[in-house]
């Protein structure tokens, strides 16, 4: 006599064709209960987890890593952007350059991680958006690069998707300095933007055309009062210089600023 | 109550030309009160300082 065995998934038939072989009619065998589907199912899932853990671990150097120089440019997305450790990084420099993630603050809330610039150094924080499909961003700290001899430059530049920055983060001294020119140059979608800290240096929002009414008066609000020092310059894009009301033009002048638009 | 008396100076350029201090230009420029305006110069489109190319 022989024997075999075999797994049927629960619910399921299969039939053995025996009839004319050893009896009149084909043998069907009817698996029910059972646990083997749930089986299955756990398995694959323990699989996607072990591959994800594996993947975030090395990338992220299970969660030490610091440079994160063009870490996430073209082939990222909203669907494939799940880090697993919070990313704080010491050098930003084309971090999303040419990303294809869209909703960068959307997806780091997802992944339950926080990204944190507050730690990066010597200015490399260079062009982070060039390219980028990035429409949504959270808080962009550059605290870190605070006391330095050259400004800071092309932090925002080429990012023409940017549509909101939720907060920019400065030092309360207003001493940081940043290219007047290309520091937004090219942000020809940026809405909303607020600001914290103070604003010492001049800084132009040519490109800048729809810009919110909203966004101008935070950035009133965080220029710093040179009065008694040299004046400095906040440039605007014609349309939202000319949105501007009186009253908000005689704060900026009230500190001590020229407003060009 | 609080009164405040704001001086401005508003420099507006021609039409068809631009205002610049050789970094920065615009169609208007509001000055605070005793700012130096000898640094504004009003220039055509193609005087323009050039914007700097991306990196």
């Amino acid at each position: 006599m022989s024997e075999f065995s075999m797994t049927i998934p629960s619910g399921t038939t299969r039939t053995f064709p025996t009839a004319g072989k050893y009896c009149d009619k084909d043998i069907s065998i009817t698996a029910t209960g059972g646990n083997y589907d749930k089986g299955v199912t756990d398995g694959i899932e323990a699989g996607k987890q072990a591959a994800y853990d594996a993947f975030w671990d090395s990338l992220q150097q299970n969660g030490n890593r610091v440079s994160y120089q063009s870490a996430f440019g073209s082939g990222w997305n909203d669907e494939n952007f799940k880090p697993k450790y919070d990313l704080k990084p010491n050098n930003a420099n084309t971090m999303f350059e040419y990303s294809e993630i869209v909703d960068l603050k959307g997806a780091l809330e997802r992944a339950g991680v926080t990204l944190d610039f507050s730690g990066v150094t010597n200015n490399r924080l260079v062009q982070m958006f060039q390219g980028s499909l990035i429409q949504n961003v959270g808080i962009v700290d550059v605290t870190g690069c605070a006391g330095l001899a050259s400004p800071l430059g092309y932090l925002f530049m080429g990012g023409s998707r940017l549509v909101n920055i939720e907060k920019w983060v400065m030092t309360d001294d207003g001493t940081q300095k940043f290219n007047e020119t290309n520091t937004f140059q090219g942000c020809t979608r940026l809405e909303e933007i607020r600001l914290e800290g103070l604003l010492g240096c001049s800084l132009s929002f040519k490109d800048c055309a729809v810009l919110s009414n909203a966004s101008v008066q935070s950035i009133i609000d965080h220029l710093k009062d040179l009065t008694g020092a040299t004046a400095q310059t906040l440039t605007l894009h014609a349309t939202v210089g000319t949105n501007l009301s009186e009253e908000q033009k005689a704060a900026i002048t009230a500190k001590n600023w020229t407003l060009v638009y | 109550m609080k009164t405040e008396t704001i001086t401005q100076t508003i420099l507006t350029a021609d039409e068809g030309k631009y205002l610049t201090d050789g970094e920065t230009y615009g169609k208007t420029v509001v000055l605070p009160e005793g700012a130096d305006t000898s640094e504004w110069k009003e220039v055509t489109e193609d005087e323009l300082p050039k914007e700097e190319e991306q990196v």
